[in-house]
């Protein structure tokens, strides 16, 4: 009886096996099957990602502005408080005619000339990031707005003290 | 050790009666099963391998065109695997998943960007800037391409060619062309472009290793691309994109001279602008995809751009969802010139993205 029993047993394994090898291939061969008679409606619904539409027109683009020139700023060296632009500033314009982009690596301060390049330094962590003055600061509370991004990658929480040297012209 | 063993064997047997007592198998099962097995094997097998040689005698003779002997070409693919593996995950990046609609993507872009800007990348970003300074100053001179986008591109791409994928191109080829339908005429054309590559390159076609899509080197350009836009940036006399110094010229060449749409890569031009969009002209805007329209047109549709600078441009609304609130851009051409290397409005933000950073990491140093 225990023989049969482990035998009938070894029997049902078997069976079980070749059940799921028939199994698998009935599901390969309905996968093949359908996809063969997939619709034109269907295949609409997703594009291929390497045969994007084309633009019928070729783009006008407008003729390269000359390259901006980043003033010398590298006199210029203070410290204090930064302030972060609010998010729903994204998309309206800075006082350069530039506009604020939350991922931009701008900044506003209140004496340096448009273009001119800073480096802030959050002196807690070391983080230190380049930015672009795009702006001008109204507000004397902070030495300097930044951008999101900027605050981000400085890991600054409100009321942090930033260190402001200037980079020379380039 | 032993104790163990035989501990588990009886533990299994164990659990094996209680099942068996509980829900036993209909008796007959096993002969059913059988037969079933030995009918569907008897059918499906012959007629699946059959298709197969025949899609593969097929192509061999097309390859007669290009003066190759089928002969070659058959022994060539016969010595070529089908990997499976590489259908399983085709299949799940080609099916949109669940809750995806078409113009928004499953994943959002908060989460999508944590595989690309990281740490690590940037700063092997900035490494390989520092290491290949004089090529990706030529590039930028001799294509306009900033040298941070290209490293963008091959940071995205392969870490720096860190990861160049470690498939044989010809399995995965073979296996696309002749076990994918879905995507077969595309992937023979692949595959017919890699036998002409490895002729003109004087290649092993069982040699090259990539992608499991069949993409190569530090750009991971596929074969087509590979024969049309891979320069010898470094003049030796080789076109080789798994070569650091030819990649970054042949990311820079690709973007400036993509022809299919598209104006090229445009020198000292912004690659997008942030803007405001009227809420309720979202859904329309996000539907023209990369069907590029004018800015003016745009506008007219509820674009909000707070410039008239880009008016005569052409452009595409860009929504990314990210921690802290939906934002919008318009994608100028520079963007567009990145979506052809990969078709997703996502792949290029984080190439962009990618590249602001290790510019800054670099400018920082």
């Amino acid at each position: 009886m225990q023989w049969r029993c482990i035998n009938w047993r070894n029997g049902l394994k078997i069976a079980m096996k070749l059940n799921k090898l028939a199994l698998t291939l009935l599901l390969l061969l309905t996968a093949c099957s359908v996809q063969k008679t997939e619709t034109p409606a269907q295949k609409m619904e997703t594009p291929p990602p390497e045969q994007p539409t084309v633009p019928t027109e070729l783009p006008q683009v407008t003729p390269p502005p000359p390259r901006k020139m980043t003033p010398d700023a590298s006199h210029y060296s203070t410290q204090g408080l930064a302030s972060v632009y609010p998010k729903q500033s994204h998309g309206s314009s800075m006082a350069s005619g530039e506009i604020y982009d939350i991922y931009g690596m701008t900044a506003a301060v209140a004496d340096l000339p448009f273009n001119a390049r800073v480096e802030v330094t959050n002196p807690l962590n070391g983080n230190k990031v380049v930015l672009s003055v795009q702006d001008r600061l109204t507000t004397r509370e902070a030495v300097i707005q930044l951008s999101y991004i900027a605050a981000e990658l400085l890991e600054l929480r409100p009321g942090m003290q930033v260190t402001v040297h200037g980079l020379p012209a380039r | 050790m032993v104790m163990m063993i035989l501990n588990l064997m009886i533990l299994n047997r164990f659990w094996k009666s209680v099942r068996f007592t509980f829900f036993p198998p209909p008796k007959s099962n096993f002969m059913i099963q059988l037969k079933n097995f030995i009918f569907i094997i008897f059918f499906t097998l012959p007629t699946l391998l059959a298709a197969k040689t025949d899609d593969i005698e097929l192509f061999a003779q097309e390859m007669t065109q290009h003066g190759f002997d089928p002969n070659y070409v058959v022994s060539v693919l016969k010595q070529a695997k089908v990997k499976k593996n590489i259908i399983t995950v085709m299949n799940r990046a080609g099916v949109p998943s669940k809750g995806s609609s078409g113009k928004r993507p499953s994943t959002p872009w908060y989460k999508y960007q944590r595989n690309f800007l990281t740490e690590q990348r940037i700063k092997q970003g900035a490494a390989f800037w520092r290491e290949h300074a004089a090529a990706l100053q030529r590039a930028e001179q001799e294509y306009g391409v900033p040298a941070e986008i290209i490293l963008g591109i091959i940071g995205v791409e392969t870490s720096y060619g860190r990861n160049m994928g470690s498939f044989r191109i010809i399995d995965a080829l073979m296996t696309l062309a002749f076990n994918y339908p879905r995507r077969a005429e595309y992937f023979r054309n692949e595959l017919k472009e890699f036998f002409i590559l490895v002729r003109e390159q004087n290649l092993n076609p069982l040699e090259p290793l990539g992608s499991y899509a069949g993409a190569m080197g530090f750009g991971q350009f596929m074969p087509s691309s590979y024969r049309e836009y891979v320069v010898d940036f470094n003049h030796d006399g080789h076109r080789n994109i798994w070569n650091a110094e030819d990649a970054i010229g042949s990311v820079a060449n690709y973007l400036k001279n993509y022809n299919k749409g598209g104006a090229g890569w445009q020198r000292d031009q912004p690659v997008l602008q942030a803007t405001l969009v009227r809420p309720e002209a979202v859904d329309g805007l996000l539907d023209l995809r990369f069907d590029m329209k004018s800015i003016t047109e745009l506008k007219n549709s509820g674009l909000q751009l707070a410039t008239d600078r880009y008016d005569h441009d052409l452009g595409m609304l860009v929504e990314m969802e990210t921690e802290v609130g939906t934002f919008y851009w318009v994608g100028l051409n520079n963007f567009y010139m990145i979506t052809r290397y990969n078709n997703s409005t996502r792949y290029a933000m984080a190439v962009y993205q990618l590249a602001q950073r290790i510019k800054n990491r670099y400018e920082t140093q």
